[in-house]
């Protein structure tokens, strides 16, 4: 078993995803969740953050306003997993890193 | 030339005498005592035949005993062997004897002992390291309590052999010095851990990881972050998992680390 978006979405406090890898965006995000429309915005995240040397870790988390984003990145996909502050923040990473794992790359 | 002879070894080592009682070709048996450990050694007119020391037998024997730098001898003339365990000649018998005690001296720069104990390094310097089946039965044992005299006999194996594997393992990283004082009161290598479903299961996945190192590190890194190890907060849990997952030196074994024990919290949250 690797992670799956699943166990994900089960965490209290997450409110979805956005996977990426440069080309397709997935986005499982409520419809009434104020960045369900921001395909392009991510799309520049991956862009900006995906290439290589652009960051020193696999993992980046952005708190934006009242919504944390954790970021997640394995060859040329990322992971962005949106939730409230006070998610369990090492249950989240643990289960993006599992995820993000087992993705193609 | 009939006459046992005797004396003191910190003023005749074995090796010596060995070599006199050859050169002399004597046949007899040569016995040595260093405190409560005795070494028979065989002659039969001159050729080392047979050597019996601690359990251990042969050239083992002999090098075991050439390396005490204190206790008697006496050899007792005409005694003669009822077996055979060295097949050497006597020249290539010292030699041997030669070369181990150049490499305990070596070995004894770093490791004055045999009585000394070391606990298990939790803080490895290496991303990788590579041991043989032989250092693994030492490593196994070592626990900061028994001296390399006690796991040497624990595994069978002579004193000076287990010192040898204690150099590599020191000099590896592996394995550190465990001071009086820490024995006497019991702080640092002894371990303290809850006995719950979660550690258990915790320490179960770590030493399918990194082995039998696996409970001080869960114990290590719970002090280290302040994790209370009764706590049932799935935030404490969580974060004590992920941050034993980044000591984990191997990417691979980190990530079925992680996904053995992200079932396991999955597990709790749906009780």
């Amino acid at each position: 078993m690797k992670g799956s978006t699943k166990d994900l979405l089960q965490i209290q406090g997450v409110q979805g995803f956005v996977l990426t890898d440069g080309r397709n965006v997935q986005v499982k995000l409520p419809s009434t969740h104020p960045l369900s429309g921001a395909k392009e915005r991510f799309k520049r995240l991956h862009q900006e953050l995906g290439r290589k040397g652009a960051r020193p870790g696999n993992t980046v988390e952005i708190l934006l306003d009242n919504v944390l984003i954790t970021l997640f990145f394995s060859g040329s996909t990322m992971l962005a997993v949106l939730a409230s502050p006070d998610v369990n923040q090492a249950l989240l990473r643990i289960t993006g890193r599992l995820i993000i794992a087992g993705s193609p790359g | 030339m009939n006459k046992d002879i005797g004396g003191d070894i910190s003023n005749t080592r074995v090796l010596e005498i060995v070599k006199i009682l050859s050169l002399g070709k004597r046949t007899g048996r040569l016995h040595v005592t260093n405190g409560a450990e005795t070494c028979n050694i065989f002659f039969s007119e001159g050729q080392v035949v047979h050597a019996h020391c601690s359990g251990l037998t042969g050239i083992k024997a002999i090098q075991e005993a050439s390396a005490w730098t204190s206790g008697e001898y006496r050899f007792f003339v005409d005694e003669q062997a009822d077996m055979q365990s060295v097949f050497m000649g006597t020249d290539d018998v010292l030699l041997e004897v030669t070369n181990h005690l150049r490499q305990m001296d070596k070995v004894t720069s770093l490791i004055p002992s045999p009585a000394m104990v070391y606990a298990l390094e939790t803080d490895i310097r290496e991303s990788e390291v590579q041991i043989k089946a032989a250092q693994w039965k030492v490593l196994s044992l070592v626990d900061g309590r028994k001296s390399i005299a006690d796991i040497a006999q624990l595994v069978g194996i002579a004193s000076s052999d287990a010192m040898k594997i204690f150099y590599t393992l020191l000099r590896s990283g592996l394995i550190r010095e465990v001071s009086s004082e820490e024995r006497d009161t019991g702080v640092g290598p002894t371990l303290n851990l809850p006995k719950t479903a979660f550690i258990e299961s915790l320490v179960a996945a770590l030493t399918r990881a990194i082995g039998p190192i696996a409970p001080y590190v869960v114990q290590e890194t719970a002090r280290d972050i302040t994790a209370d190890l009764l706590s049932e907060d799935p935030a404490q849990r969580a974060f004590l998992v992920e941050t034993i997952a980044d000591k984990i030196p191997e990417g691979r074994m980190s990530l079925a680390f992680l996904e053995s024990m992200a079932e396991k919290l999955k597990e709790e949250r749906a009780v």
